[in-house]
């Protein structure tokens, strides 16, 4: 085994996220709490081996003959391809943040760690093309971005403005999974139609809205994403609305927490995930749910819970839809267990996160729910794959869908 | 040697090593800068983000949020309140071994400052040994010294097997024991053995006879080791572990200078050992011992501030 050539760069990290390498006691919760180490047992996984070769990595690097003086070796080929392996399998999922003594901020951390794997070159192929095809198509897709509004046209009425209409109150940013992936259009088709009969005002960014830049940014290709933040921002600020919504929580992420950074600025209007837009709309009596008489459950998305802290606006959402049986998985909210969908994991081993999507979809049934309700399309994707291969009989739908199920009576 | 000229050297070459400790720290913080400061260009000098980490401190040392800096600090980075709700047998053997090392510690340090730096002000043994409860520190022979420092260590080894326990003979499945992590826990064992073994042998240089008796007596030792300030007080039985294999030991009857040679060994072994382990530290996972209470201070500022604008 070779010793690499390859300095890390301590520029890919923050001086906090230095800090809390160090900071880490090797005390185990993390281990208990993955989801994908539980499902994969490869120890390079889990949180603490990625911390410990961090670490060992920097050290070696970094400190010379006081490293090796306390037996720290510079890192292999091999150790490498591992780190790179391990990192690129975890869905980003935070659980381990939740468990941790010392909060040790996890999820910036590992996408830190694949900034450093890319700088090095050291990732998974398929992640070039995903580069190529943002930066260029605009979506993860790779269709015409011109068709992002291609999920109106089986729709027996289409509400009016919806395609860059300025002056418009509400912009709703669609995202690429919603926008083109057949198996979710009925995400945008309800929320459209929610809105035109609770009389809100709504525009899209129709083919001028561009993938917001989540699946580079956490592949560790961050820097790719500004220039998509920078246009889809300015196309906002041209319609002239005062709020954004979205019915993706990662496209929610983006625009709330790492836009604001990315420009150095406010963007200037509100960010609201459609959870939270929804449950004013109920409360101010501008949406009348009749009812869905089912046993359902709820399924937090990583992203709109752990990441973003939205936790009781589905939940609300959902408590207030007559007739609606609903109970909590074993492990809900700040524990929530990952539908194996995030952290482009499933692009890197697509077998791993289907088993993590399985243990989920498994922990629905044991509730008795024929409806897992979750407020992601990536999730919703996810688990009804998970269903459908593993023969369960729960049904995935998206709080919109439900909602607008519900409006129906 | 005489104990007070050997503890003179001791602390002397202790407060040199201490600054190498402090040096090697800032020689790793110094790299440390290397990495980003959100707010500020990536191209920016290490002395310009050293700036800003300081003022973002001073900012919260002078503002409200010093309040809820130090209460983590103390809930979750010293007493792990976290780790308390998690596992309580767990939580019980971290706090054995981190709050009798912490308490150990700042025991050494006081004993240090009693010792060493207050007859350096020109104060006499007497007039030090004098002053109320601190003084007593002057003689690790003052009954409630001893019977502290005895169980503080004792709490220690227990914690230590404990831990050795776990990772050895339990296999708990969520812990994961790599080389570095032996030699450390080997270096914490070895540190707290070692003690009372020092402790043992320094009980019998001070008060074995010349006929090899272990007969302890206060008047066996000068005023300038024990003033006569501390003869009240004195009660060396009540560090019974140490006082006990003295006991054993002293049935052997050997002269004073013997046990006083045995005693220079071990006393400079147990320095070696606590030295390595120093600077070992920053490379070790032990250096979370430093740093969690830190980060868990800091994190817990993140709900009171905007991230980005932390360093």
């Amino acid at each position: 085994m070779s010793e690499q050539s390859k300095k890390l760069n301590l520029a890919n990290f923050t001086l906090r996220q230095m800090m809390e390498l160090e900071a880490c006691t090797r005390c185990g919760e993390c281990i208990e709490a993955c989801p994908t180490f539980s499902e994969a047992q490869n120890e390079e996984i889990h949180p603490l081996q990625k911390i410990q070769r961090t670490k060992s990595f920097w050290k070696a690097d970094h400190l010379g003959l006081l490293a090796r003086l306390f037996g720290i070796r510079k890192a292999t080929a091999e150790d490498l391809a591992a780190f790179s392996q391990g990192t690129y399998q975890c869905t980003l999922c935070a659980r381990c943040h939740e468990v941790c003594p010392v909060r040790i901020d996890t999820r910036p951390l590992w996408i830190s760690m694949r900034e450093q794997l890319v700088e090095w070159g050291l990732y998974p192929e398929f992640f070039d093309t995903l580069r190529d095809r943002v930066t260029t198509q605009h979506n993860i897709s790779g269709d015409a971005n011109e068709n992002r509004l291609v999920w109106t046209q089986n729709m027996e009425r289409v509400p009016e403005g919806l395609d860059r209409k300025t002056g418009t109150g509400t912009v709703y940013f669609m995202g690429c999974v919603g926008a083109m992936y057949p198996r979710v259009y009925g995400v945008p088709q309800s929320f459209v139609q929610i809105m035109e009969r609770a009389g809100e005002d709504l525009t899209t960014l129709g083919g001028s809205e561009w993938c917001c830049g989540f699946p580079l940014q956490i592949a560790g290709m961050g820097s790719h994403a500004h220039a998509l933040a920078h246009h889809n921002v300015e196309a906002v600020r041209a319609i002239g609305a005062r709020r954004l919504v979205t019915t993706c929580p990662s496209c929610y992420h983006m625009w709330a927490h790492e836009y604001p950074g990315i420009l150095g600025e406010p963007l200037g209007f509100e960010v609201l995930h459609a959870t939270e837009l929804l449950v004013d709309l109920i409360k101010d009596g501008r949406i009348k749910l009749h009812g869905f008489p089912m046993p359902v459950t709820y399924h937090d998305p990583c992203d709109l819970g752990r990441t973003s802290g939205i936790y009781d606006a589905p939940r609300r959402i959902i408590e207030a839809i007559p007739g609606i049986q609903f109970t909590e998985m074993a492990d809900n909210r700040e524990m929530a267990l990952c539908c194996g969908g995030g952290g482009d994991a499933e692009m890197a081993d697509p077998e791993l996160t289907a088993a993590v999507g399985k243990r989920r979809i498994l922990q629905a049934q044991e509730t008795g729910a024929k409806v897992v309700i979750s407020a992601c399309q990536q999730c919703d994707r996810t688990l009804a794959e998970a269903a459908r291969k593993n023969r369960i009989r729960v049904r995935a739908m998206d709080i919109v869908q439900v909602v607008w199920q519900a409006m129906q009576g | 040697m005489e104990h007070d000229q050997r503890l003179t050297v001791f602390w002397v070459i202790h407060l040199v090593l201490l600054g190498l400790f402090g040096l090697e720290v800032l020689f790793i913080l110094s790299v440390w800068l290397k990495a980003r400061i959100p707010g500020l260009p990536p191209e920016a000098s290490r002395w310009r983000k050293l700036g800003a980490a300081l003022r973002f401190i001073i900012g919260v040392v002078f503002s409200k949020r010093i309040g809820t800096m130090l209460r983590a600090l103390i809930v979750d980075g010293m007493v792990h309140r976290r780790l308390y709700r998690i596992d309580l047998r767990r939580w019980a053997v971290h706090i054995a071994v981190f709050g009798s090392w912490l308490a150990l510690g700042i025991l050494s340090t006081l004993t240090g400052v009693v010792v060493e730096f207050l007859p350096l002000l020109g104060m006499s043994p007497e007039s030090v040994a004098a002053i109320p409860i601190l003084g007593h520190l002057f003689h690790a022979d003052v009954w409630w010294v001893a019977l502290l420092n005895e169980l503080l260590g004792l709490v220690v080894i227990a914690g230590m097997l404990l831990v050795i326990y776990r990772r050895r003979i339990q296999k708990d499945p969520q812990l994961r024991t790599i080389p570095a992590d032996n030699i450390v826990i080997g270096l914490l064992t070895l540190i707290a053995i070692s003690g009372f073994f020092a402790e043992s042998f320094r009980l019998l240089a001070d008060y074995t006879t010349a006929a090899g008796v272990f007969a302890p007596d206060p008047a066996m030792l000068s005023p300038e080791k024990l003033p006569p300030v501390l003869h009240d007080v004195w009660g060396p039985q009540w560090g019974f572990v140490g006082y006990l294999a003295a006991s054993l030991l002293g049935a052997l009857q050997i002269g004073p200078g013997a046990w006083e040679a045995v005693y220079n060994v071990i006393f400079w072994l147990h320095f070696i050992i606590v030295t390595a382990l120093l600077f070992y530290l920053p490379f070790s996972r032990f250096f979370h011992v430093i740093m969690s209470p830190v980060i868990v201070a800091y994190n817990s500022m993140l709900d009171v501030q905007a991230e980005g604008r932390h360093p």
